[in-house]
């Protein structure tokens, strides 16, 4: 069908004045931020703030997260797919549960755990309760992922001999990996932005992931010569990684979301 | 295959399961299990002592006025997410499909903000909201719209306003995008021969777009309640829960209980409200999706 012409000119204001309100902020940011001295903004905050303790974190946190996350729901979305026990559905339904239980039913039992065993204010302690997070949000995903892959490879491969294990290693597993790179990509956002959790687990600042940093700078520009100005691009800062990583990811999120992997 | 090699046969697949269920267990069903049982005590969270006191702290919160407020606050933040999320979502999502010119550069900035770091997005949208020097109030008296000034995040009912329209603001281009990637799975066919019959775009939209989209609104509904259940990052860096518990959520009011009054008794019995109200959400999810994956099958 063509688009009317009246139809075109309401859809481009309409974008327009979206556009508007959801760069607003973000400029408002970006120009603030360059206000008053501009790059010596942003050195300043370098003198206020070692941010290097935090991004280590920050790399340990995402790092660990992914790597049990890739293992752990490739893994269990084979085996729901593609594999037969009894109770099959049933853990099934269980896990999927997992994408339901808030954040704040688990932080003091969690904190508990991780006090006891000394690894608070370390990344680790986010690593598992991220990964499980993650893996149980993206299950289903995954699963119908696997759906959509035809069981005969399977059968093939068990006539040439091969277990369960070398199928999912050499067939499944690369065939499925445009499915677990979306996976992946939104287990990397969540957990690199994931604040409750990070707040209390690491309470020393030094130490804190990427996520929970800027609480730092709102409370330092109060009575000091760190300036609203020095705020924003102590933000911007911050930003920087999360829109490097949008940049290179942002054709795989698109077509991750758009080519049916993601079922409603 | 006789019964041994088959249960070896089960168990093998059984373990490729295995690594996710234990995670399950340990991270998730063992914390709730935990906050069920410390919900029937009296406890600081720190003391070896605890007080077994029944149901007295389902009494207290139930006649708690601010336990209330954090349901209405969910209710509303909900409602209005839900509502104006999905609309803006699917309008925006329509437009994309009729491949207006420049949709692919609209769709990925639109889903930019979906990524931010929630705090950096509460530290701009505090600078923007602020009394004196915020940046709304001064565009407002630049436009010599004085009048309608406001100090928004410290009057109750334009504070709660305020954090539900950054929480819309952050997340449409998720509804969009998953009301864009649900429509390219609607067969071309239907809207071919609508349109022979006559159906104009309007037509098309409310008899086959809208429709074919139940499962994508679903989804979406479910996501934006379970987000409304959760509100915690906003609420901690824009208002911290205040002014006078106006946007206090159950999140808020948990934390302040376990790590600043020491509360943890009326924390656990929080979270078990909180657990039921998702428990109750996951039921009606899932059982969408279990008669969905029938009719597929019998579809088959």
């Amino acid at each position: 069908m063509k688009n009317s012409k009246t139809y075109k000119i309401v859809t481009q204001m309409i974008c327009l004045i979206v556009l508007v309100i959801i760069l607003f902020p973000l400029c408002l940011m970006v120009q603030k931020s360059l206000e008053v001295s501009g790059f010596g903004n942003y050195q300043k905050v370098f003198e206020y703030f070692d941010l290097i303790p935090n991004v280590i974190t920050s790399i340990i946190v995402v790092g660990g997260t992914l790597v049990v996350v890739a293992i752990v729901v490739s893994m269990a979305a084979f085996a729901f797919s593609k594999l037969h026990f009894p109770g099959k559905r049933a853990v099934y339904y269980l896990l999927l549960t997992g994408m339901m239980i808030p954040t704040s039913a688990l932080i003091f039992p969690l904190y508990q755990i991780v006090k006891g065993l000394h690894i608070n204010n370390t990344g680790w302690s986010l690593v598992f309760p991220y990964a499980t997070s993650s893996a149980c949000f993206n299950l289903m995903v995954l699963t119908n992922y696997y759906n959509a892959l035809p069981d005969e490879l399977i059968d093939a491969a068990r006539i040439d001999g091969a277990g369960k294990w070398k199928t999912f290693q050499f067939i499944m597993l690369p065939i499925a990996k445009p499915g677990l790179v979306f996976v992946l990509i939104q287990a990397f956002l969540t957990s690199w932005n994931e604040l409750q959790m990070a707040m209390i687990f690491i309470n020393d600042p030094n130490k804190q992931p990427m996520s929970v940093v800027p609480l730092r700078f709102a409370q330092t520009t109060t009575g000091s010569g760190f300036t609203i100005n020095n705020l924003f691009a102590a933000c911007i800062i911050c930003l920087i990684p999360i829109a490097i990583f949008y940049t290179l990811a942002s054709r795989q999120l698109m077509e991750g979301l758009t080519d049916g992997a993601v079922k409603g | 295959m006789n019964l041994s090699r088959r249960n070896k046969d089960y168990l093998t697949s059984f373990l490729f399961a295995l690594p996710l269920l234990l995670l399950f267990l340990i991270f998730f069903a063992y914390p709730i299990i935990y906050n069920i049982i410390i919900s029937f005590y009296d406890w600081n969270g720190i003391s070896i002592e605890k007080v077994f006191n029944g149901v007295a702290n389902y009494q207290k919160l139930l006649a708690d006025p601010v336990m209330w407020k954090c349901f209405w606050n969910f209710v509303w933040i909900a409602v209005a997410t839900t509502l104006i999320q999905s609309a803006l979502g699917i309008i925006l999502a329509s437009f994309f499909m009729r491949k207006i010119r420049l949709s692919g550069f609209y769709k990925v900035l639109f889903y930019l903000p979906a990524i931010c770091t929630p705090t950096i997005i509460g530290t701009v949208f505090s600078k923007i909201f602020e009394t004196n020097r915020g940046y709304l109030n001064v565009i407002l008296r630049t436009l010599n719209l004085d009048f309608l000034c406001q100090p928004w995040l410290a009057t109750p009912k334009t504070a709660l306003a305020c954090l539900i329209f950054v929480n819309i603001w952050q997340w449409t281009g998720y509804s969009m995008l998953m009301y864009y990637t649900n429509m390219l799975n609607i067969p071309k066919e239907l809207y071919e021969s609508a349109t022979i019959d006559g159906a104009g775009s309007l037509k098309q939209f409310l008899y086959i777009t809208f429709p074919l989209l139940k499962g994508t609104h679903i989804t979406l509904i479910i996501l934006d309640i379970l987000g409304a259940l959760k509100f915690f990052d906003l609420s901690y860096v824009l208002t911290k829960g205040g002014p006078a518990h106006a946007t206090e959520t159950f999140s808020t009011y948990i934390y302040t209980k376990s790590f600043n009054t020491f509360k943890q008794g009326e924390a656990s019995t929080i979270v078990v409200f909180m657990f039921l109200i998702a428990m109750f959400l996951t039921v009606i999810q899932l059982r969408y999706y279990y008669k969905n994956e029938k009719e597929e099958m019998s579809a088959r």
